[in-house]
């Protein structure tokens, strides 16, 4: 009999029990010991979340290029400490609309322990945001940026030791902070930038990229004036002669993106990288905004908004993301990355259908079973209602 | 006063979910607030290139087939919730400094299989499994109303006795041989007490849940499960706030009056709080509002364990990588007593790694494959890391673990690694927001065992109009503990709302 002894164990020893708990309930101290833990504290550190900083200078690079050094508005606060590859949004009240726009931060990660961060950015014709920063943003002004946010970082366990960073013309940006973070020894690989510009005059981080190489000859910098083609990649693989693999890191815009795609095989066989590990080894960040390629379409459609328990209507294009809608009709909506990839914007579609080019489809498998969607990336097709997460 | 709910849940984890469901479904104007901008607090999935990964789940217990289903398929059928479920029969693989075996699910097969291992264990599992059953009987008499201390002594003694002993006391008074109750007791990380102060009820009856029906895991992640449950609130017109965080809960006189969030207040009957009680006490809930009793209950409780996690994607398929098992598990020590000490430090802890494609192969696109890699800790591990440092932290742990998974199971997976995030205690804070952000409330032990919890949870209940669900909460942590518990909380909830009318009429 299996259970013999088992079942001369004491049943009673229960209420025992009960009472040494009341014991130590009663023993235990009656104040509000407050929260100590060091993950906390992390937390709350890296993700601050939005903040108000104040816009210390201003430099003009060029015509349509000025960066801006960030610092905080509460001086007993400090930058977010980050990963360099990282964007920060800075969200804009234009006039009563909500806008947030994405900028990779150019400074290094070093230098936000010394209070700030510098975004750089290039004005483009009849930008709403950049015409706005470029009127707007003097020494002194107050601007809410986000925490730093994005994954497009190098990651040791992932990457070979040695890049090739593939920047079109602002696709600079993260790569120059790599680019100090290796010089301050914060980050340890090499990495070759390829820096493609219209011409010399656009290459306006060309003095500061020439100040790191100096320093440390873990970075090389080449300039194309043009567009890059796969030939000034491979040659760039030149300078990891002896290498046993690379990593292929490229930024800029949708163009740029597009031509790299297309032309991945011969890159892959000319860099001997295995075909199956082309998303290990060739990774991207788009700075463009998802764009319309599906048929024909009314001009304008409904939307029904509700955010919490106000419900807003206007009549909206189809020929833009519903993201940009909702910002040009004063919806004070999510946003982050706005290429679809990280679900700060996820929103649900009540009704109506919508169109979402595949490639910037980053949705999760249930969000498509129960009608969610990323409005960075998706276009309306008929009239749609929508509730949408709001902002704190 | 400027909107009115009859119930108010604040936060969307399991447990917030489970209650807003059931308070929706019963007529109840109910509304589910959310600070994160999707469902499931640390139950949920994210993207990450060609990849979706689970965040927390490694198997679902009492799910059951259409055939035969258990507690969870009828709870989730009885909200309208549809879940495409995958249900394994392996229940774990386990290795150790001494062994290396593999467990079926299903009583009869798993006994066999301990018997072939073990010899001479057969009788004695059996007889866990036999007590199992008799555990989740008298577990159902007590959950369905006032139980009776007489019927409990007479008819249930042997719940009793299971309730009074540690899992080691009983199973030593069964006879099982050690080797035997190392291999059974496999499963006690997963409630994050050792076998010689966890007591033997609770511990059976999660045992008999995962091995009797099997270990099902949701097709599209636990996003599936908190997307369905989100999906029956709204059905049944419950409102969701996401991307909405309450600041204060509004107190008048021991009673909880509603919410505020920025300046508006928000009030309702009855608040359903998913958040960590020690998250809330002095800044949810202001100082002069919390009982002296309340405090004492915190303090004296250990805080849950800390947990490192980390996501990999690999661009080869598992097999050929050599990568057979759903769950694997790697303990330096075969002693539960043993490893949770260990559980204090980087080097000892263990490691346990979940492949989704072993389970069903279409988890990650054709010829990739995905490994959820599971650490615990028992004492702060971050407490000496600063913001500059934190990511050469993560990526040391990461690599660690990596090492070690690839030592002893034998795998190379680094030349394969396309996608890899790594989740920290921090991480876990950020998102869930409890002390050390354990995603297991308070620690189980003897006197603090789920049981107790749950026959002392009247009279520890210390606010008016506001009860604390969750991992936290009487049913200590899981998910099948926090669903059960939010829905609990929500039938407490709509009992006193039906009273209150009563009077009034
Ligand atoms: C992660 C990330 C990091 C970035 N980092 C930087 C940086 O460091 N520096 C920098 O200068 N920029 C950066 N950008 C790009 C930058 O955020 C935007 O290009 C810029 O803010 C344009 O904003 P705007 O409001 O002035 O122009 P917008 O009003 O947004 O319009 C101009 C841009 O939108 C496009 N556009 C306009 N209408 C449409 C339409 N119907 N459909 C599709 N596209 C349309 C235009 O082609 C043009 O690119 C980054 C972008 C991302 C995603
Ligand atoms: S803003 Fe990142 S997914 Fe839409």
């Amino acid at each position: 009999m299996t259970e013999y002894e088992f079942k001369t164990l004491n049943p009673m020893r229960f209420m025992e029990i009960v009472q040494e708990r009341e014991k130590c309930f009663a023993e235990a101290s009656g104040g509000l010991e407050g929260n100590k833990w060091q993950s906390n504290e992390l937390a709350k550190l890296l993700h601050p979340g939005d903040r108000n900083m104040v816009v210390s200078k201003v430099i003009e690079h060029s015509r349509d290029c000025r960066s801006f050094i960030l610092t905080m508005e509460d001086q007993t606060q400090k930058p977010a400490f980050f990963s360099a590859g990282q964007y920060v949004c800075v969200r804009l009240d234009i006039n009563g609309n909500i806008l947030s726009r994405p900028y990779s931060i150019s400074s290094s990660p070093k230098e936000s322990l010394a209070g700030y961060y510098r975004i750089s950015v290039k004005k483009y014709n009849q930008g709403l945001a950049t015409e706005y920063i470029y009127n707007n943003w003097k020494e002194g002004s107050i601007v809410k940026v986000s925490e730093p946010m994005g994954f497009f970082t190098y990651e040791p366990l992932r990457d070979s030791k040695n890049i090739i960073g593939v920047a079109g013309g602002m696709g600079i940006t993260p790569l120059l902070s790599m680019a100090k973070a290796i010089c301050e020894g914060t980050q340890r690989h090499k990495l070759t930038i390829l820096y493609g510009c219209s011409g010399e005059h656009a290459a306006v981080f060309k003095d500061e990229l020439e100040e790191i190489c100096s320093r440390t000859s873990d970075v090389q910098v080449r300039y194309v004036y043009g567009n890059i083609t796969v030939d000034d990649i491979v040659n760039a693989r030149c300078s990891f002669c002896d290498a046993e693999d690379v990593s292929v890191f490229v930024c800029g815009p949708g163009g740029l993106y597009q031509y790299i795609e297309s032309q991945s095989e011969q890159i892959l066989d000319k860099l001997n990288i295995e075909e199956y590990k082309k998303h290990k080894y060739i990774r991207f960040e788009s700075f463009a905004e998802s764009r319309k390629t599906c048929g024909e379409m009314p001009e304008y459609v409904n939307f029904t908004v509700k955010i919490r328990d106000k419900v807003m209507n206007f009549k909206a294009r189809t020929d833009v993301t519903i993201l940009r809608s909702l910002e040009e009709n004063a919806v004070p909506a999510l946003s982050g990355c706005r290429g679809g990839q990280c679900g700060y914007c996820r929103s649900k579609l009540l009704s109506g259908d919508v169109y979402i080019p595949e490639k910037t489809d980053g949705r999760r498998l249930a969000d498509s079973k129960y009608s969610y969607l990323h409005p960075c990336c998706s276009f309306p097709i008929t009239d749609i209602e929508l509730e949408v997460p709001s902002i704190k | 006063m400027t909107k009115k709910y009859d119930v108010i849940v604040i936060g969307a984890g399991n447990a917030g979910l489970a209650a807003a469901a059931t308070a929706a479904a019963t007529g109840m104007k109910t509304l589910l607030i959310e600070k994160n901008v999707y469902p499931g607090g640390c139950a949920t999935s994210f993207r990450r290139g060609r990849f979706e990964f689970e965040t927390a789940l490694h198997e679902l217990a009492n799910v059951g087939t259409e055939e035969n289903p258990g507690t969870i398929r009828k709870i989730f059928s009885d909200f309208g919730i549809d879940v495409n479920w995958h249900i394994d029969d392996t229940a774990f693989r386990v290795i150790t400094a001494d062994y290396d075996v593999t467990m079926p699910a299903g009583v009869e097969k798993f006994c066999c299989e301990m018997e072939k291992n073990v010899p001479g264990s057969y009788d004695s599992v059996r007889a866990v499994f036999r007590l199992g059953k008799k555990a989740n009987e008298a577990f159902k008499y007590l959950s369905s109303g006032k139980p009776d201390p007489n019927v409990m002594m007479t008819k249930h003694r042997d719940f009793m006795i299971m309730a009074s002993h540690s899992v080691d006391t009983c199973l030593n008074a069964l006879n099982m041989p050690q080797r035997a109750q190392n291999i059974l007791n496999t499963y006690w990380s997963y409630i994050g007490a050792p076998s010689d102060r966890l007591d033997f009820l609770f511990y059976v009856i999660i045992l008999d849940r995962y091995i009797n029906l099997g270990p099902a895991m949701p097709i599209m992640r636990s996003h599936e499960i908190t997307s369905a449950f989100e999906d029956s609130v709204r059905r049944n017109g419950g409102e969701i706030w996401y991307g909405t965080k309450v600041e204060e809960i509004i107190m008048k006189d021991g009673k909880a009056l509603g919410v505020k969030i920025g300046e508006k207040e928000i009030y309702g009957s009855k608040i359903i709080a998913n958040c960590h009680p020690g998250c809330s006490f002095g800044s949810l809930i202001r100082e002069d509002h919390i009982p002296e009793r309340a405090l004492k209950i915190h303090n004296a409780r250990k805080n849950g364990a800390q947990f490192f996690t980390m996501y990999i994607g690999l661009c080869k398929d598992a097999a050929s990588l050599g990568i057979n098992d759903y769950t694997l598990i790697l303990y330096d020590s075969p002693l539960s007593v043993k490893q949770y000490e260990g559980c204090r430090g980087l080097d000892t802890s263990f490691i346990m790694v979940n492949c989704l494609n072993c389970a069903f192969k279409s988890a990650s696109p054709e010829g990739t494959s995905m490994l959820y890699f599971t650490s615990v800790f028992t004492e702060d591990i971050l407490k000496d890391v600063t913001t500059e440092g934190y990511k050469d932290f993560k990526n040391h742990v990461a690599e660690a673990m990596i090492k070690r998974y690839e030592e002893k199971a034998g795998i190379s997976i680094t030349p394969y690694i396309e996608e890899i995030v790594t989740s920290s205690p921090a991480t876990f804070a950020r998102y869930i927001n409890t002390p050390g952000g354990t995603p297991y409330g308070y620690e189980v032990s003897l006197w603090d065992s789920m049981i107790a919890r749950i026959l002392n949870s009247k009279n520890e209940r210390l606010f008016g109009n506001l009860w604390f669900v969750g991992a936290h909460g009487e049913r200590t942590d899981g998910y099948n503990s926090a669903i059960s518990n939010g829905i609990d909380a929500a039938k407490s909830a709509i009992k006193e709302i039906k009273q209150d009318r009563e009077t009034i009429a």
